[in-house]
């Protein structure tokens, strides 16, 4: 009976260079004892002193391991293919053995479900393992945390822990698919969890329904080994950032507007932090949100699958790592960039001379303890009131400085579109000497119309429309489409 | 001398441009470069921008040559 042998990478080196290796055999036993008698270098690699298959060495007949078959005794039939499958890359033996000892061991079950894994050189048994040891902290679970979360999971990393605080919105579905509908209005850690434990009931879940703060986070991330940053906002991001750097933990990083997304590994211990990178956060308000400015709703799903894939190579401690490197990806054009990072030596977090060396207040790091006040001197008024106004004085003007693809959507009859951007070029078309009411879809961009208006000169009256067109929708007319 | 200039995020909607050709005097540096872009696109001025060249994260003083690609970027926060 002729069958073949598979030679795994690490080996080859072994067995001449080969990948594979004909010999005539009538069981698994009888066909390694050929491949060693021809190769003796290999033997060492894959027997103890005692002659046993060492138990890092997964040989396979077919889709099984022989060890859940007849062992050496298992027959081959001639054709068949042996694959060996070292959950080590060679080297040093007693390390490899001391750390198998400390990782948890599969149940068959498991050999099963992750089969494909483990027929991987690149993970293998003893990577499986290690993926089973991980307890990964994902910080959200919207967008990128999806499908972050449904790989995490589905790829058997042990335990998941889940940061939000937030509920499900019906706007959410359109992107964050470890949600259904029946979903809408639960929190979204109880949602993801039922997802998470449908797709591979081994994972141990653990919930925290809370805010990250400056406050719960060290204590947190100490619990972990890998931390991925999957939030919306800059502040959490210097949090994960900081908190990470001062737990000594990886931070696997995404991060998206529109139809482009940014990846990254930060890790201080070994290259760049996002401080490196980003020593300052933009001004607030400056960056739209997904809310305000969109996103295709594809785009956080192979974003959020980048940083599922690095932090499995982080665990597996493979070497192709995103570290030092930024990937910037555009979905629109379909191009991945990337930018060589380094570790920035007078970074105030992981440089030379640190000092920040706890975690700050990082609203007001962000400058969001001082934008209140200011959009709070704006002139407001509220839908209801506006109704009112319409009809008892034909003299207001409202001015909608929405896009136009949201005008076609709906729109409050009567009203002028000038798109934020055009607001101060186009202000002539404003008449100052009537009241003008601005508008957006929920009083965010129309308050910074009114900034700009009043930095550039304009000298009516201005007052924003509380909570925009959706207010409108809920308060005065519902047939206006809430979008 | 030419180069090539990258916008990303929210620089690209600020300029209306993701890729442009740029021309730039001999033994310019990146800090010099970037300055006149932001000058050429003054609306840029609001961000905290950063920029590299030729694929590498920019400290300023690197001296930019004719074909090199300088790309504009800003942090984004979406998730």
């Amino acid at each position: 009976m002729s069958v073949t042998i598979v030679i795994p990478t690490p080996l080859r080196q072994f067995a001449g260079g080969k990948s594979e290796v004909e010999v005539e055999a009538t069981t698994a036993g009888e066909a390694l004892e050929k491949l060693t008698s021809e190769y003796a270098d290999l033997r060492k690699h894959l027997y103890n002193d005692q002659n046993n298959l060492r138990n890092f060495v997964n040989v396979y007949v077919g889709d099984e391991d022989i060890r859940h078959l007849d062992g050496a005794e298992t027959a081959v039939k001639d054709g068949e293919t042996i694959m060996i499958v070292p959950s080590i890359a060679g080297g040093n033996v007693a390390a490899e053995a001391r750390a198998e000892k400390e990782l948890p061991a599969l149940t068959s079950d498991e050999y099963a479900r992750y089969s494909r894994h483990l027929i991987l050189p690149e993970v293998g048994l003893e990577g499986q393992r290690k993926l089973k040891a991980a307890r990964v902290l994902m910080i959200g679970t919207g967008g990128l945390g999806s499908p972050l979360g449904l790989y995490l999971a589905a790829g058997g990393v042990g335990t998941i822990g889940l940061v939000d605080f937030d509920v499900v919105d019906e706007s959410n579905l359109q992107r964050q698919i470890i949600h259904g509908t029946k979903d809408i209005g639960r929190p979204k850690i109880k949602s993801a969890e039922d997802r998470l434990k449908d797709i591979n009931p081994n994972t141990n879940i653990e919930t925290y329904e809370t805010r990250l703060t400056s406050e719960n986070a060290i204590e947190l991330f100490k619990e972990y080994d890998v931390v991925v940053d999957g939030t919306d906002n800059f502040q959490t991001r210097y949090l994960v950032n900081d908190a990470c750097v001062l737990t000594g933990k990886p931070n696997v990083y995404g991060s998206i507007f529109r139809f482009e997304g940014q990846a990254s590994v930060f890790w201080a211990e070994k290259g760049a932090c996002y401080r490196c990178l980003y020593p300052e956060p933009p001004p607030p308000g400056l960056v739209p949100s997904c809310a305000e400015g969109g996103v295709l709703g594809v785009l956080p799903g192979i974003v959020g699958t980048i940083q599922a894939n690095e932090v499995i190579k982080v665990i597996l401690g493979a070497e192709g790592i995103l570290l030092n490197r930024l990937l910037l990806f555009d979905a629109w054009n379909m191009k991945f960039r990337e930018l060589k990072l380094k570790k920035n030596p007078d970074c105030p977090l992981c440089g030379t001379n640190p000092t920040i060396k706890e975690l700050i207040d990082y609203e007001e790091f962000c400058g969001l303890n001082f934008t209140e006040p200011e959009t709070q001197v704006f002139e407001e008024i509220t839908a209801k009131e506006l109704s009112e106004l319409i009809k008892t004085n034909s003299e207001v003007q409202v001015i909608d400085v929405r896009e136009p693809h949201e005008y076609e959507i709906a729109q409050i009859p009567g009203t002028k579109l000038i798109p934020l951007a055009q607001v101060v070029n186009r202000v002539k078309e404003i008449d100052t000497s009537r009241a003008a009411i601005i508008h957006c879809k929920g009083g965010t961009r129309s308050a910074k119309a009114i900034d700009a208006l009043k930095n550039a000169g304009y000298s009516g009256r201005l007052v924003n429309l509380k909570g925009g067109i959706t207010a409108w929708s809920d308060e005065v007319d519902s047939s206006v489409q809430k979008y | 001398m030419k180069v090539q200039v990258l916008f990303f995020g929210a620089t690209a909607d600020e300029t209306g441009e993701r890729e442009i050709e740029f021309s730039l005097a001999e033994n310019t540096n990146a800090n010099q470069a970037f300055a006149e872009i932001v000058e050429k696109f003054p609306r840029l001025k609001n961000h905290k921008l950063l920029f590299a060249v030729n694929q590498e994260y920019a400290s300023g003083g690197e001296i930019v040559k004719g074909g090199d690609e300088l790309a504009v970027f800003t942090a984004v926060s979406g998730g």
